[in-house]
């Protein structure tokens, strides 16, 4: 079969902490007045589909 | 340590911690604009599966038992460093989620950085797919005009500067989801308007 090119992963730098990937984020957002603190996700309605294999 | 011996050294996820996760992804798919969904499915980036194991060895296992040919070594190894990933030939997202860097998070931290993953990963693939050749040459310029702590988290993770424009419309689509998340909408401040409008583009992000 035909092969494209290697898959390219979303990876953090050797010394780079999740924590230091989130600091930026919130930075950014508190820069504009947002609050950084993570919101959480809505509960879905009954009859959505998940897309997991 | 490389991904393999690092597997090795700590504990695999529990079913629940493995459903955890499995769940985050399934919130964050249900968080995108319904367009966002739609085009994913066109390009084929809307199935995943959480794994626990190192990506590289993960995704040379997916390729192999579908027919494909092994994943090169060097590529395995490069892989196994990566928390998530889209396999374009097999239409499907995986995430590491037993990720040494995802050990000992707190639980909204987890919670927020796996849906990040997979917003980086729905972005990127939207860009590899939709992105011209001159956008990707573009790359180190358009990295260039990225806000401090993006260009520097590119550039520490050691990518090859043809991945610089899918990497930063990732990076960019995923920032633009955690402002979506927080009920915040438009352009933002800190994003230079040739990027947002390379974002608004290929992702097809219209706030």
């Amino acid at each position: 079969m035909e092969r494209l090119s290697p898959p390219v992963g979303y990876m953090l730098g050797e010394d780079q902490q999740v924590q230091d990937v989130l600091a930026v984020e919130a930075e950014l957002l508190r820069s504009e007045g947002i609050d950084p603190a993570w919101p959480g996700f809505e509960e879905p309605r009954a009859d959505t589909t998940p897309h997991q294999q | 340590m490389t991904g393999r011996e690092d597997s090795k050294r700590r504990k695999q996820l529990s079913a629940s911690e493995v459903e955890r996760a499995e769940r985050i992804l399934h919130l964050a798919w249900l968080s995108l604009p319904p367009a966002h969904r739609a085009l994913l499915e066109a390009i084929g980036a809307s199935q995943w599966q959480v794994v626990d194991q190192p990506l590289g060895a993960a995704v040379d296992g997916f390729l192999r038992s579908a027919g494909h040919r092994a994943l090169p070594l060097s590529a395995q190894r490069k892989l196994d460093l990566a928390l998530g990933v889209w396999i374009q030939e097999l239409r499907i997202i995986l995430v590491h989620a037993g990720h040494t860097k995802l050990a000992d998070l707190d639980k909204a931290t987890y919670e927020a950085f796996i849906a990040r993953t997979a917003w980086h990963e729905w972005g990127h693939a939207l860009s590899v797919v939709r992105c011209s050749q001159e956008d990707i040459a573009a790359g180190r310029r358009l990295l260039d005009l990225a806000p401090v702590g993006i260009r520097e988290g590119v550039r520490g993770a050691g990518y090859r500067s043809s991945d610089y424009t899918h990497e930063l419309v990732a990076e960019t689509y995923a920032l633009l989801m955690a402002r979506r998340q927080r009920e915040a909408s438009g352009k933002p401040l800190w994003l230079d308007d040739e990027i947002y409008n390379l974002v608004k583009r290929v992702t097809g992000w219209s706030d």
